[in-house]
């Protein structure tokens, strides 16, 4: 697939985000390859320090100091090159073409101003448009969020809400301008269960009445399992593998993806037919990742071609991994207990 | 950051930037401040003696032998004496807070007003930028405010205005010092990086989000600065580099009660006493004020 096929919203080749600090470098992102189709969802797993935020981030090209995306990225949005705007002509993006959605709606709300001046700034940002219409369109995007009484809700400090509903006023901020890309990071990882569920739906159905494209971060791979039409594991700073939900759910192919999955408990799941696996060691971090396979180290499979990093090999029908185990082909594996999940 | 506090009625609140309303709500706010009840009475008493000094004062403050000279306290006709050239003291008291205190609160806002911009900046910006401007204020702050004022003076000429000015330029870094404190902790939250990813500018930012969120701040220290800068204009005018005889201002009133102390302790007493009750006042208002607005910092 090239960067002109028009199905293709946004295209991440070979991003690198290093961070400098006294005594080393952190490669937090380091080669990852991503790309995102028009009106789809993909989400982008793995854990803790795998590199998702910071890819997030740098999509958006919000990366401060000692970060730096390094030489030879590319972003590409619509044909765009991100990484060549000016600080102004990507201002005119953010918010309007990419909206981002953080993990925290108790700080991503400011709390010296009411709900409705915030969103009312998120139109006014991008729209040329009296304070009476961004007014309208700031209520109407608070209805769509499932806001009981928007209009009263406007006039609400932030710490007059519960989590859920900041969570979606946060999200009400984010499609007021109808963006093309919606980036999730973690939206669900700081509210109950219940309401986890409740933004989860909130964001496919906006995502259905728009057409926008989601790319949802997260570590959660239940909610993954439920949203994704793709889905993108990362490890050590790159996509170790990519296929569909059904795919990486029923078949995963790389031994990290198998070893992710083996460590969720499923309902109904008996200690003597599944027992619960735990990956060993921990994710060495972004300053020292091993010469090869990242992820070599805390894999039972590893063997000696593991020293050099393995390429992505493209398997059956869109599915991709980087593991030499499948360099000839789709490796077969005792079914795992969480291979029902992606069908519910 | 602290977890999000919950009040009796089980409301939660926001813990960000210092706003949180919990505490002032839960305790303070349900008995009266005691701070912020006397500084605020003494300022307001102080304030409206100067205001309404014209229709108090009972005779010219700077009419010569409108009295005998140097009547003591609670004398006939002068209630607080007068001065060496028979000046009624009681007018020139009144007439003196009016430059005193307008000297010292023009001089808080002057240098809040500098100090602000510069600290919000620098610890906004960081880098360079936030090097070159602290290094500067450093160089400003090793200097003795008082040394500035002469250097001032000196160039310009000895009066109010000029000794104002040294002032509020002397304690610029102090307050940008705070400020740039306070912006480089309002920075991190996320509702800063959410705004940019919104599409607003730098600029938008400092002044939508970063400036409304260190204003309790500055508010609070603005009011404490004022009893400081009322104590710094009065020791300038005390030294001859503020107000000019014959205008009078409380400074100036004491230096030259000076050489009558012994014969009447009641005309150097009164002006003393005014400034010490105006900085007093100032300072207990600015501290009311901080523990209202910024509870978290309240027990510092």
């Amino acid at each position: 697939m090239t960067a002109s096929d028009p199905s293709v919203l946004l295209q991440v080749e070979d991003l690198r985000v290093w961070f400098d600090t006294p005594t080393e470098v952190v490669r937090a992102v380091d080669g990852m390859n991503l790309t995102i189709r028009r009106g789809e969802t993909v989400c982008l797993v793995g854990e803790s320090g795998c590199g998702k935020s910071v890819t997030g981030l740098a999509l958006m090209r919000l990366i401060d100091p000692p970060g730096r995306i390094q030489e030879g990225s590319r972003i590409t949005f619509e044909g765009n090159d991100l990484l060549g705007l000016s600080e102004k002509q990507m201002e005119r993006i953010r918010g309007n073409d990419i909206a981002m959605v953080f993990q925290e709606p108790m700080s991503s709300l400011n709390p010296v101003q009411t709900v409705g001046a915030q969103i009312v700034e998120a139109v006014r940002l991008h729209q040329d448009v009296s304070r009476k219409a961004a007014r309208a369109q700031a209520e109407e995007a608070l209805a769509l969020v499932g806001m009981p009484s928007p209009k009263e809700r406007m006039g609400n400090y932030p710490h007059e809400m519960s989590g859920g509903m900041r969570q979606r006023v946060v999200i009400a901020m984010a499609i007021v301008c109808r963006p093309k890309l919606l980036i999730a990071d973690e939206p669900t990882t700081a509210l109950d269960v219940t309401v986890q569920a409740q933004i989860m739906e909130l964001l496919e159905r906006l995502q259905d009445e728009f057409g926008m494209s989601l790319l949802h971060i997260t570590h959660d791979l239940g909610v993954v399992a439920e949203t994704a039409d793709r889905v993108a594991v990362a490890y050590g700073g790159r996509v170790v593998e990519e296929g569909s939900a059904a795919e990486i759910y029923g078949h995963p192919q790389h031994p990290y993806t198998e070893a992710l999955l083996r460590s969720i408990p499923v309902l109904g799941m008996t200690h003597t037919q599944h027992p619960l696996s735990v990956i060993r060691g921990m994710v060495p971090g972004g300053a020292h990742w091993p010469s090869g396979c990242r992820f070599a180290p805390r894999c039972d499979y590893s063997f000696d071609l593991c020293a050099e990093y393995p390429p992505m090999v493209d398997l059956s029908s869109g599915q991709s991994a980087a593991c030499w185990l499948c360099e000839s082909g789709p490796r077969s594996l005792t079914t795992l207990p969480t291979a029902g999940l992606a069908d519910v | 950051m602290a977890d999000p506090v919950v009040v009796s009625g089980g409301v939660p609140l926001g813990t960000a930037a210092g706003i949180d309303a919990s505490t002032a709500r839960g305790k303070r706010g349900r008995r009266p401040n005691n701070y912020l009840l006397v500084g605020g009475t003494l300022v307001v008493v102080l304030a409206l003696l100067s205001v309404l000094a014209p229709l108090l004062a009972p005779a010219d403050p700077n009419a010569l032998g409108s009295g005998s000279p140097l009547l003591p306290l609670g004398a006939p006709d002068h209630l607080l004496g007068t001065d060496m050239l028979g000046r009624d003291q009681l007018s020139r008291l009144l007439y003196g807070g009016r430059i005193t205190l307008l000297a010292g609160f023009s001089a808080a806002i002057l240098s809040a007003v500098f100090g602000v911009l510069l600290g919000m900046v620098a610890g906004f910006l960081r880098g360079p930028v936030d090097s070159v401007i602290m290094r500067v204020l450093d160089v400003l702050m090793s200097f003795p405010f008082i040394l500035l004022a002469i250097l001032i003076v000196a160039f310009a000429g000895p009066s109010v205005f000029h000794a104002l000015l040294a002032i509020a330029i002397a304690n610029v870094p102090f307050l940008a010092r705070v400020i740039r404190g306070e912006t480089l902790r309002v920075r991190e939250y996320e509702f800063v990086v959410a705004a940019t990813a919104l599409g607003a500018s730098r600029t938008w930012i400092l002044l939508r989000h970063v400036l409304p969120n260190v204003l309790p701040l500055v508010l609070s220290v603005l009011f404490v600065n004022v009893g400081w800068m009322i104590s710094q204009t009065s020791a300038l005018s005390f030294l001859g580099l503020g107000a000019q005889p014959p205008t009078a201002d409380w400074g100036t009133m004491l230096a030259e009660a000076q050489s009558y102390m012994a014969l009447n302790g009641g005309v150097a007493m009164m002006p003393g006493l005014m400034i010490l009750l105006a900085v007093v006042g100032f300072n207990l208002f600015g501290l009311g004020l901080k523990q209202i607005l910024l509870p978290e910092d309240g027990a510092r």
